[in-house]
């Protein structure tokens, strides 16, 4: 697989599938494609976390291959599981046919038994495929301690099996929303970065993006209210997720310019909180008007 | 590791080692292996390219977001202050300087601006309302109170709650899903024949503990041993499995959990000592613990866990004699004057007392209680309280014995009582009469403790009494 060798091809690489990245993302993304190791992306919510990982699947032509944490995740859900049900009417058969030839039993442990789960699925895959590990903070400490070994090694050891081991990495992309600190050793095993707010020109861009068919001038006063509203103190404020929801919603209610009206109308695709709601619709006036 | 620094990067090695000792020096945790990394980050790259030097060191070298800022400074000063290190070596050979001034706004700019500007109004804030920041420098431990701590701390076992977990784990007990995997394991043993059921179950596991310690002016005395009880905590923890999170509070809120993971006592406390800026300044309690709940609890810190402010003691910090006058104030002179205040003084005693007792009935005891069919009003009555007794009593007398000498005061405002005799005695420099006064205070303070002492033998259940004799 061709991976482009400067920072600026890549940016165009992504800029091609849609995808802004900033010159930090960018140098952090073309030095894991060359060490092969993953990244590890924290920012605040909506910012683009994941949609990194899609991207880059779409543009290399990888498969996108998504593990979603959350608590109590196991290897189970991780890594594989056998098909007990089968197994077990297999093993029915074969007791009835009173069978004692051990291929017979091998097989029960064969590979049309085994369920691929995400991290098993991506290993084969290996080169071909984007791993994207999602939330990781929303795991506890017992799966991050787990995810170590498989990060650093690219292999898995299936006790029925055997070794199984990546030819080449995958490419791999974990995010995090900070809820909670992440593992100093999980840490050290990735490249890290962050993504923070873009600038009100670079969001303005963004729009421009996923969504040519905005307005220009549209998509710049609603990318200023969006900023303003970053500014009052929300339990969540809006990313830029977010404001590419505003600005489709705009366009699906018809509205060609950002009066009170059509803002008060369209709010619920911003602010996603009810006591933020109540303040965002007290300062509405000003969050517009500025723009 | 894919690459080895080629022949042409002689000169650029020591320029990176250097900017990787730099930032070790400014505290950030870089391991040889980032730096080999940081290295390999280059092969794709310029070396000679300001921005890219910034950019591959900020995703080799830096590993959380709080240490951006200081990766920041690192780098300006190294790379581009005016006596830089690099800057002979390296720039000046391969960039123009126009090149050079270009790139500068890329790390100058500090793309952090943005996100982090929550934490810097705030930093501006406090500066320009002059409060009073200081950094304290405890002063180290004595010997004898290092020893001390240790017999604590080896003795301290942390059990915070437990709650059930989304992690399961196998058992015979029915529950909504079938371990399936030892299911089958189970049937090969037997030829097929399905064994008992097997189900996965919840596994439980100790909840989080937030300690929010008030390090103000008005708990100066106690915020060292707050200090030394969260480290404690901490290192406890680890036997327990459990997370504790370490915040301080006096006018603004820091959290010190990672200052606080050294080993030793003394190097913990100090690094904590550093990390805290508002010793001793006023409290802001309602502020600080807004910050807590934004910017920690929102975000899920705080999920499910168990959160300690060290309320209580401000509570006890409440002056007596500042109430009293307030009421006085209030109420004008009249029995419930200074009444409210030595209730208010007893309070803390009884109920934390109480509390601790009821909690530390032996949960076999009260499962035994409900087998035998009692009812929740019962278990309590017949079985809870009568345990908790002694500790009930132990803070009935604390508060007793703390009422009795504090009374003292209702003279201060002229509501006479055996505190009249000090006080006049001082305020006539007549010291036989005060050594009068304060003896009499002694004997009611001792007469008080017999009483108890009678009382807790007549409540105190028999069953009881051997136990509470050996352990005390």
């Amino acid at each position: 697989m061709e991976y482009p060798g400067t920072v600026g091809e890549l940016t165009a690489r992504l800029r091609d599938g849609g995808y802004l990245a900033d010159r930090g993302l960018a140098t952090t993304l073309l030095v894991s494609l060359t060490l092969r190791r993953p990244v590890l992306l924290e920012g605040e919510v909506g910012v683009g976390k994941t949609e990194v990982a899609k991207t880059l699947a779409a543009v290399f032509g990888r498969r996108l291959i998504r593990l979603q944490c959350y608590e109590g995740i196991d290897t189970n859900q991780a890594l594989y599981e056998w098909d007990y049900a089968r197994q077990m009417l297999q093993i029915r058969a074969l007791s009835q046919g009173q069978v004692t030839d051990d291929a017979a039993v091998d097989k029960l442990f064969g590979p049309k038994f085994l369920l691929e789960r995400p991290l098993l699925e991506a290993i084969k895959q290996g080169e071909n495929a984007v791993l994207l590990i999602d939330e990781v903070d929303r795991a506890d400490d017992e799966f991050e301690a787990f995810l170590l070994e498989v990060l650093s090694d690219f292999q898995i050891s299936i006790p029925e099996i055997g070794t199984i081991r990546a030819d080449s990495p995958p490419i791999v992309i974990l995010t995090s929303n900070r809820t909670r600190e992440l593992h100093d050793a999980l840490r050290r095993r990735c490249l890290y970065h962050w993504i923070g707010y873009p600038s009100a020109e670079r969001e303005a861009e963004i729009v421009g993006v996923r969504e040519p068919d905005a307005e220009r001038r549209l998509t710049g006063k609603v990318v200023g209210a969006v900023h303003r509203m970053r500014e009052l103190d929300l339990a969540k404020p809006p990313g830029v997720a977010e404001t590419i929801d505003w600005v489709r919603t705009l366009g699906v209610l018809g509205a060609s310019d950002l009066t009170p009206e059509a803002a008060d109308d369209s709010l619920g695709a911003v602010v996603k909180d009810r006591d933020d709601l109540d303040l965002v619709r007290e300062n509405l006036a000003e969050i517009i008007s500025g723009a | 590791m894919p690459e080895g620094p080629g022949a042409s990067t002689g000169p650029i090695t020591g320029v990176l080692v250097g900017f990787a000792h730099e930032l070790r020096q400014a505290g950030l945790t870089v391991g040889t292996g980032d730096v080999l990394t940081y290295f390999g980050a280059m092969t794709p790259l310029d070396p000679s390219d300001l921005v890219d030097l910034y950019w591959a060191g900020r995703a080799t070298l830096v590993s959380r977001h709080e240490d951006i800022p200081a990766y920041d400074a690192v780098f300006r000063r190294y790379f581009l202050g005016a006596d830089a290190p690099a800057r002979s070596e390296l720039l000046l050979r391969a960039q123009t300087a126009a090149e050079a001034e270009a790139a500068l706004v890329m790390p100058a700019i500090d793309p952090e601006d943005n996100d982090s500007d929550e934490e810097k109004p705030s930093l501006g804030w406090m500066a320009s309302d002059v409060a009073a920041l200081k950094h304290r420098s405890f002063a180290a431990c004595t010997p004898e109170e290092l020893a001390a701590l240790r017999r604590i701390m080896a003795r301290i076992r942390l059990t915070p709650p437990r709650r059930r977990t989304r992690r399961t784990g196998s058992g015979t007990r029915p529950a909504k899903r079938l371990d399936m995997r030892r299911m089958a394991r189970e049937s090969m043993r037997m030829h097929g024949e399905p064994p008992e059921l097997f189900f996965r179950q919840r596994k439980n596991k100790p909840r989080p503990l937030i300690l929010i310690l008030d390090v103000s002016g008005s708990m100066a005395d106690y915020s060292r041993h707050l200090l030394q009880f969260a480290h404690t905590a901490r290192r406890a923890s680890a036997h327990a499995a459990a997370k504790v999170e370490v915040f301080c509070f006096g006018t603004r809120l820091t959290r010190i959990t990672r200052e606080l993971r050294h080993r030793d006592p003394d190097a913990a406390l100090e690094k904590a000592a550093q990390a805290v800026s508002d010793w001793d300044g006023g409290t802001r309690i309602g502020e600080s613990l807004d910050v807590f709940v934004k910017r920690h609890a929102r975000s899920g810190l705080a999920r499910g866990a168990v959160v300690v402010v060290n309320v209580a003691n401000a509570w006890r910090a409440i002056p007596t004699l500042g109430l009293l006058v307030l009421l006085v104030v209030l109420l004008g002179f009249s029995p419930l004057t200074w009444l409210i205040p030595l209730v208010v003084l007893a309070i803390p005693a009884i109920l934390v007392n109480t509390y601790e007792g009821i909690a530390g009935v032996d949960p076999d005891l009260k499962d035994a209680a409900r087998g035998m069919g009692m009812t929740p009003w019962q278990v309590l009555w017949r079985v809870e309280v009568p345990v908790a007794i002694p500790l009930i009593m132990l803070g009935l007398r604390t508060a007793a014995i703390f009422v009795v000498a504090t009374a003292t005061i209702a003279a201060e405002i002229g509501l006479g009582g055996l505190g009249r005799y000090i006080i006049d005695g001082l305020a006539a420099n007549n010291y036989g009469e005060v050594a009068g006064g304060a003896a009499v205070i002694v004997v009611l303070a001792l007469a008080v403790q017999v009483i108890f002492v009678g009382l807790r033998r007549l409540v105190v259940p028999a069953g009881l009494r051997e136990q509470v004799r050996s352990s005390r």
